[in-house]
């Protein structure tokens, strides 16, 4: 059995309440869920390494924020937003986000709108 | 008076809430639902998994189509192999900004976008203008009791771009 380390990570802490309610429904811990998605994100991106294809590099890049959609579509050779919207679910790679305070911000105007 | 107020989402918010099947939130708080006709144009011109739910949300809902000069320019040069069509859509978007920011009376709008063309996008924002994220807005929704849940809107898009997904990896 490969040896485990214990490590310090931060979460979003509406992420981690979801990975709770996933980890009970499915009998399973958040740590045994952890390291199944940091297993297929690792594992995916060697294999597209290997195989010298930098797709999942560009699309976890542009998950990360550190491409914006333009590079990307251009890097995969794709035109259309729906196309890299789909390669993102399959590659089972989250859309980037805005910081919190960004979103807060932005709800709180829809708010003041519809009062 | 009060300030009409028109909600218009680019096609990355269109794209999502409807693989979610949920075009319909787009009129929950009752303001008028417009497209810029680029955008409507990008997300129907190719059959795809979404386009044919999107027109016809659009016509039952009758949403507004608004002109533009980009979309005009594009049918101008239809056909020709130099044209251009990345972005037009986006680029509709600003244009009916701008317009906005000319408005007399001034009305209020809210323009739907993906977090990431929302981090992109450094123009200049008219003051009656409001860019807005999806998931904002279905946050927004959520806290107007209006849905149960933004995440679970925001899970359904994905998981069933996941099932559409015979797409392929596009080669190195």
């Amino acid at each position: 059995m490969a040896q485990t380390v214990n490590f310090t990570g931060a979460v979003e802490r509406d992420l981690l309440k979801r990975a709770k309610v996933l980890a009970a429904k499915t009998d399973t811990s958040v740590n045994a869920l952890f390291n199944a998605e940091l297993r297929y994100l690792v594992e995916t991106f060697e294999a597209a390494e290997a195989g010298g294809n930098q797709n999942f590099r560009t699309l976890l890049d542009f998950s990360l924020g550190r491409i914006d959609d333009v590079a990307a579509l251009a890097a995969l050779g794709i035109d259309s937003q729906e196309d890299l919207f789909l390669l993102m679910a399959q590659a089972h790679l989250p859309m980037p986000r805005l910081p919190e305070a960004q979103t807060k911000k932005m709800i709180n105007t829809l708010h003041q709108l519809a009062s | 008076m009060k300030v009409e107020t028109r909600i218009l989402p680019d096609a990355g918010p269109l794209i999502t809430l409807a693989y979610a099947d949920a075009l319909d939130l787009l009129h929950k708080p009752g303001w008028q639902v417009a497209l810029a006709d680029m955008v409507l144009h990008e997300v129907t011109r190719n059959e795809t998994h979404t386009s044919r739910k999107i027109g016809e949300w659009a016509r039952r809902r009758s949403v507004s189509v608004i002109e533009t000069g980009i979309y005009r320019d594009y049918m101008a040069g239809k056909g020709s192999p130099a044209q251009r069509k990345a972005n037009l859509g986006e680029l509709a978007v600003q244009e009916v900004m701008q317009g906005y920011g000319l408005d007399d009376p001034p009305r209020t709008a809210v323009f739907l976008f993906e977090d990431h063309k929302i981090a992109r996008a450094s123009f200049l924002l008219p003051h009656n203008c409001h860019k807005i994220s999806t998931r904002a807005f279905l946050i927004f929704l959520e806290e107007k009791g209006w849905i149960t849940s933004a995440a679970s809107v925001e899970r359904a898009a994905i998981q069933s771009g996941r099932q559409f997904s015979a797409l392929r990896f596009p080669s190195p």
